[in-house]
């Protein structure tokens, strides 16, 4: 299979503090792969790390053949969509106006083409008729979905998602990890740090456990939920 | 006798039109010199921000930094009178535009803070769901952090635009005839204080205490639809 994303001898620190210790990993077309861990074990930092958000200290990532040292971010960020956990809607505009704001303002569709677009996608959430409230509007998890179909309207060829459900009501969980379900069947890659365990099993084709900062086991959920190996998997699992 | 000095002050060979000029004046001075002060302070407190979030724009930073130190650290009459008696000697410039620009120079560092708050006010995940879509800096400056920054210090803005309403006082140390100048013009001719400055007093008193009720609507209005 080919690969979409490598990661080589990735390190950040914080001051002197390492938050991430080397980490080495590839994801294929395809795959769904979970990242695991207790809070505070880097996953997040990780995922800002592969978009540059945050610029790591040292090592390399390879997305799509491309050096992200080499090459314009901005432009690899529009492959390479984040949801975050905490949604990041925009507030002074309306649900429409978030979706349509960066393909527009990055002149990839025309505003019409875009608005078409935005609907027919909402309307696949059923939100078509929120499609001109505010953000502050909806329920949390609506704004999640919102914020899923505004990464989505970039057509990217990877998907991260950082804790999409733990700023959630627990009620509300089941809407967001359906809707995520449903787009991971389209065949998208997706990289998905998560706590809710039976949605990792669910969806995950591969599973990566970290611990402070480095990673620790991966593989199939099977091996990873039935046949831990190592003693610090063992632990978060049986907690 | 009351109203014969009312009569002199105001009435006699049309004085009251120095009133109308200066206040003219001072309007047009404020007003510029806010829309110069924006534009400025805007410009740098972006490239502030973009230094603290990436480290680049050293130099232009640097003299943003020393700008709003160096305008903020010494008398706004004295910037005034450097402009006008060393920068624009051999010039002869009208001396309302010196002092727009001095006020508007003066009026962009305060500005500069006022705006660099708004910016900080605006939660960092902003500016990172704009850059996680692809966006670049400065878009994102434009299109999502300024709109809701802006909003939070309209206030301020405000506030400022009042300052500089009375700040403009000051020009007529250069030769502006503005509104305390006009009064002191008409106190020249009649050799009678009261009624000139008192009336300038009022005037200002109701731009500014109607600009204040302004700004306190603006807040009401903007504290309901300002989101979290």
């Amino acid at each position: 299979m080919e690969k979409i994303l490598t990661v080589k001898n990735l390190v950040m620190k914080f001051s002197n503090h390492a938050v991430l210790k080397n980490i080495d990993f590839d994801i294929e077309k395809g795959e769904k792969v979970f990242i695991i861990g207790p809070s505070g074990c880097g996953k997040s930092t990780l995922l800002r790390c592969l978009n540059y958000l945050i610029k790591p200290t040292r090592g390399d990532i390879t997305f799509e053949g491309q050096d992200l040292k080499k090459t314009d971010i901005n432009l690899i960020r529009t492959k390479l969509g984040l949801v975050f956990q905490s949604f990041n809607l925009f507030p002074h505009l309306t649900v429409l106006e978030n979706i349509i704001l960066a393909p527009t303002k990055l002149k990839l569709m025309k505003e019409e083409e875009a608005k078409q677009k935005a609907l027919e996608l909402l309307n696949s959430i059923k939100l078509k008729d929120k499609a001109n409230f505010y953000p502050d509007e909806l329920s949390g998890g609506q704004k999640q979905r919102v914020a899923i179909i505004r990464t989505l309207i970039m057509e990217p060829n990877l998907i991260m998602f950082d804790e999409p459900t733990s700023a959630l009501d627990p009620k509300m969980i089941k809407e967001v990890t359906s809707l995520i379900q449903e787009v991971a069947e389209t065949g998208i890659t997706m990289l998905i740090v998560s706590h809710e365990m039976e949605f990792v099993k669910s969806l995950a084709t591969r599973v990566i456990f970290m611990q402070d900062g480095k990673i620790i086991e991966e593989g199939s959920p099977n091996e990873i939920f039935k046949n831990p190996k190592t003693k610090e998997l063992q632990e978060f699992l049986n907690n | 006798m009351i109203i014969d000095n009312f009569y002199k002050s105001f009435l006699y060979d049309k004085r009251y039109m120095y009133i109308f000029e200066g206040l003219l004046n001072t309007l047009l001075i404020a007003f510029f010199a806010v829309i110069i002060g924006v534009l400025i302070g805007s410009v740098i407190a972006i490239i502030r921000n973009y230094h603290e979030n990436t480290k680049r724009l050293n130099v232009l930073n640097f003299l943003g930094g020393l700008y709003v130190n160096v305008i903020r650290g010494t008398p706004v009459i004295l910037q005034l009178m450097i402009i006008y008696y060393v920068i624009f000697k051999t010039s002869d410039i009208n001396i309302l535009i010196v002092g727009i620009i001095a006020f508007g120079i003066n009026s962009g560092a305060y500005v500069a803070e006022i705006i660099r708050a708004g910016i900080d006010s605006i939660p960092k995940d902003q500016l990172e769901g704009g850059l996680a879509l692809g966006l670049n800096y400065f878009k994102c400056m434009r299109y999502i952090v300024m709109p809701q920054a802006i909003k939070n210090i309209l206030p301020a803005l405000g506030n400022e635009f009042i300052t500089l309403v009375k700040e403009t006082s000051v020009g007529s140390m250069i030769g502006i005839v503005d509104l305390t100048k006009a009064s002191d013009i008409i106190a020249s001719r009649t050799y009678e204080y009261f009624f000139p400055l008192i009336m300038v007093a009022i005037i200002y008193l109701i731009i500014t205490i109607g600009l204040s009720k302004l700004v306190k609507k603006m807040e009401v209005k903007l504290g309901k639809n300002i989101n979290s």
